[in-house]
């Protein structure tokens, strides 16, 4: 069984009232240990609703979902499953506690009771994951948002969680910031094996996961691996975009050269260029 | 009437432990009808000088020629600030963070309606940028402000500085945060804007690929100072430049410098994705002939 | 921009920093009421010489003691010359007179004394927040009112409050100075004499600093939940506050000066050599 189950699942804001908005509907989803996720949808397609429901935050009206196992209407296990999935959010100023950065971090461990020694282990670790312990004393309110965003981030990992959730927490940056963010959480994928759930609108970061679920007015509508970005139309019709290398490649494509499909990245689009040159003369 | 800063200097907490030299001889001419881009990273201090083009900031040294209002520290206090921000237009970060008023018409109001005019005028006028910007007048003109999605309380709060019929309009990231539909159509509307009503643009962004494709000119802010202004496809063909102050290219400049390396030719100073096409199409088939 | 959050903290090494600042609380407050039990101008001299010692062993400079001093001038020379003007004696004669009011020698000693006083209250504390940051101030009241949740009193919740305004005052003011210059772009005018007008002119601001607020508080209570936050309840602390061998050390030079002070004024043991100190 997967690390993160969603088994039919649905979601109404506001439910009974006036006011109803149904944000998810019907979802079933598996997310497998060790596995980076990413979860494109545009704003308001229930993208930052699955990150709540996925670790307690939002309980479903209808369907089910685990985390590692245990229910998350299992009320006497929430911290369980808090502790397994963690999320960081959009903006970095409105997700810390504490006026210094190491008591920012150490407010996870502390709220789970840890031994200080322990907790202090694991803030200095969680900064050295994220390359924050040179502000350690510091404040977060003269940092750059990547780095506020990197700290969100060690706040999280102080809870050595299995999965962590990433609600949009590089939408509000700058490329510089984005990138930074990006290459932490690629990093403790790879070293830490911690499972990613990425939720973006960016299609560049998405297009950097193993596999990718896009989803629009609540349902998912199309998921897989990186071939989904050759569907161009379909995600046009739901207000993404592809990655720039694949629009370029279709562009090529419908003016007559013979590209392979599936160009995603940079890379993809100069080696298949390159093919191409060396068979036209 | 252009825009035109001569020696502009500004210094954030003067004589203090925080002294900060945020603007560090500023020259520079903004000509009508010019779309014009600003970047740099945080802190290179673009607000600060957008800051001063409508006098949110007190002009400590130099001059500012906006229009046919010139600023200067002797005149900083007996300026026509309402005829000044009523000239230039300033779209912030986030505007839809300033919505306050219960109608969305009464909140685009708030700018003609501290200029004194009229009843009349301000009502055509909210009724017009509420237009302008892409929204239903009747069918929104009633709702509240804090309503609406995302991208119209965005599209409200430019109708709101549009109202005030700027000369010059400026905005501060108008898509940080969007999603790609959201940032298409607020790109959509500042060319509409361009063609219809203002056509002179100040645009400061963090996004290469937005800024490449629509920028007549780009000034290149770093620790204060103004590096160079440069038309798009020379700016980016400057890669040592690129490097030093650590500012990424532009995708499409990206693949075409890579395509270069790799032996497929397609010219320099290429910044948009038809140029792109383009000039891969020509290198690859023109092998073939 | 001044990090506001911060106080006005003085950043530097020293024995002073480190002390518990739950002990520096308590001797804070121990301090000011010793304060109020002195009467002689030698007395104020000792508690001055501590307070020197105390400023130079935390190494501040005096003359940002002195900075802190400056809000207080104007009180202090109100006090002063109203004490002055206004002091009576019908046992004493003038020294000096002046259209309707006179001098006297015990009112120039008593406004002296009552300066000394005031100087010498603003000290303490000033000292105590030069030396400590906010967050381990708020820290300390919370361990020492500790007690008080046992009837009930929700004092963790209190200094989870505290501790999160001070951190969010940093971001909240630039906030609003975002959203000023945005309403100026569009024409406020915030200048007006008119008090009525003045007051109208607030509410483009306040209603979106308001909405912002309720926004990031719905925000912070989602990563709070998602970071297992429960309450008091089972939560340790990584900085537990121990009581060091200078705690001690320091709890005993503050006993002994205590101890001095009020010996120069009873004089319980009916002393010669204190007679003699005081009545200088």
């Amino acid at each position: 069984m997967g690390i993160i189950t969603f088994n039919n699942v649905s979601y109404t804001y506001n439910a009974g009232t006036e006011d109803a908005v149904s944000a998810v509907k019907g979802v079933s989803f598996e997310i497998n240990e060790g596995e980076f996720v990413a979860l494109a949808g545009h704003n308001g397609s229930g993208k930052s609703t699955l990150a709540k429901l996925a670790n307690g935050l939002l309980l479903p009206r209808k369907g089910r979902v685990t985390v590692d196992g245990i229910d998350t209407f299992d009320k006497k296990r929430i911290f369980d499953v808090r502790r397994t999935a963690g999320v960081v959010f959009q903006n970095p100023d409105n997700q810390m506690v504490a006026s210094i950065i190491e008591d920012d971090v150490a407010f996870g461990p502390e709220n789970i009771g840890l031994a200080p020694r322990e907790i202090r282990a694991r803030v200095d670790w969680a900064l050295d994951a994220v390359g924050m312990r040179a502000y350690a004393k510091a404040t977060p309110f003269r940092l750059s948002g990547g780095q506020k965003q990197r700290v969100a981030i060690a706040g999280v990992l102080a809870l050595k969680p299995r999965v962590m959730i990433l609600d949009e927490s590089t939408a509000m940056l700058d490329p510089i910031g984005r990138e930074e963010v990006m290459t932490v959480i690629k990093k403790l994928n790879r070293d830490e094996n911690v499972t990613i759930v990425l939720i973006t609108h960016f299609m560049e970061e998405a297009a950097q996961a193993d596999r990718i679920i896009v989803l629009n007015d609540g349902k998912i509508a199309l998921s897989g691996g990186r071939e989904i970005f050759s569907r161009a139309d379909e995600l046009a019709a739901i207000g993404l975009d592809v990655p720039l290398p694949s629009r370029i490649a279709r562009r090529l494509q419908e003016n007559g050269l013979e590209l392979p499909d599936g160009i995603v990245t940079q890379d993809d689009l100069i080696n298949a260029l390159e093919v191409c040159a060396k068979k036209c003369p | 009437m252009p825009v035109v800063i001569e020696n502009l200097n500004f210094t954030y907490s003067k004589k203090s432990a925080y002294e900060n030299h945020a603007l560090k001889d500023i020259n520079l001419r903004i000509e009508d009808g010019e779309f014009f881009g600003i970047i740099g990273h945080t802190g290179s201090g673009k607000t600060t000088l957008i800051g001063h083009l409508n006098a949110l900031l007190r002009i400590q040294a130099g001059s500012i020629t906006v229009d046919d209002i010139v600023i200067t520290p002797k005149n900083k206090k007996k300026l026509d600030f309402k005829k000044l921000r009523a000239t230039l237009g300033m779209v912030f970060q986030y505007p839809e963070h300033q919505l306050f008023d219960e109608t969305v018409e009464r909140d685009v109001s708030y700018g003609p309606k501290n200029l004194k005019l009229s009843k009349e005028e301000v009502a055509a006028r909210a009724k017009e940028a509420i237009e302008m910007v892409g929204l239903n007048y009747e069918e929104i003109k009633n709702r509240s402000p804090f309503d609406l999605s995302g991208g119209q309380k965005r599209r409200a709060a430019i109708a709101g500085v549009l109202a005030m019929h700027p000369k010059i309009l400026v905005l501060d990231e108008p898509t940080a945060g969007l999603d790609p539909r959201g940032k298409k159509e607020i790109l959509e509307l500042i060319s509409s804007i361009r063609t219809k009503i203002c056509p002179t643009v100040i645009m400061i962004s963090h996004n290469m690929d937005e800024i490449a494709a629509l920028a007549d000119r780009i000034a290149v802010m770093h620790e204060g100072k103004l590096v160079c202004v440069k038309k798009p496809c020379e700016l980016f063909s400057e890669t040592r430049l690129l490097d030093r102050l650590n500012i990424k290219m532009p995708q499409v400049t990206e693949i075409a410098l890579r395509l270069a390396k790799a032996g497929i030719s397609v010219g320099k100073g290429i910044v948009r994705e038809d140029e792109l096409t383009a000039a891969i199409l020509s290198a690859v088939k023109g092998g073939i002939s | 921009m001044r990090d506001i959050s911060f106080g006005q903290y003085y950043a530097a090494e020293s024995v002073v920093h480190r002390l518990d600042p739950r002990l520096k609380l308590i001797l804070t407050i121990a301090y000011m009421v010793l304060v109020f039990f002195i009467q002689t101008f030698f007395g104020f001299g000792i508690l001055f010489v501590f307070v020197l010692a105390v400023t130079f062993s935390a190494r501040i400079p005096p003359l940002r003691l002195l900075r802190s001093l400056r809000t207080i001038l104007i009180l202090l020379l109100f006090t002063i010359s109203i004490t002055l003007l206004f002091y009576h004696n019908s046992a004493e004669t003038p020294i000096a007179e002046w259209w309707i009011f006179s001098f006297y020698r015990s009112g120039f000693i008593n406004s002296g004394l009552l300066a000394c006083r005031l100087v010498l209250l603003i000290i303490g504390p000033t000292l105590l927040t030069l030396t400590t940051t906010p967050v381990s101030l708020t820290d300390a009241i919370e361990s020492l009112l500790k007690p008080l949740s046992w009837i009930k009193i929700p004092v963790h919740a209190f200094a989870m409050i505290m501790s999160i305004a001070l951190r969010l005052i940093p971001t909240l003011s630039e906030e609003t100075h975002k959203i000023i210059a945005a309403q100026k772009a569009r024409g406020a005018n915030f200048d007006s004499r008119n008090p009525f007008k003045r007051a109208k002119a607030l509410i483009p601001i306040l209603i979106p600093l308001f909405v912002s607020s309720f926004r990031r508080a719905d925000e912070l209570a989602y990563a709070m939940d998602s970071r297992c936050y429960k309450g008091a309840k089972g939560r340790t602390r990584m900085k537990v506050m121990r009581f060091a061998w200078r705690d001690l050390f320091a709890f005993l030079v503050f006993g002994a000066l205590f101890f001095g002070i009020l010996l120069l004024r009873y004089n319980w043991w009916n002393w010669d050599w204190v007679r003699l100190i005081t009545q200088w």
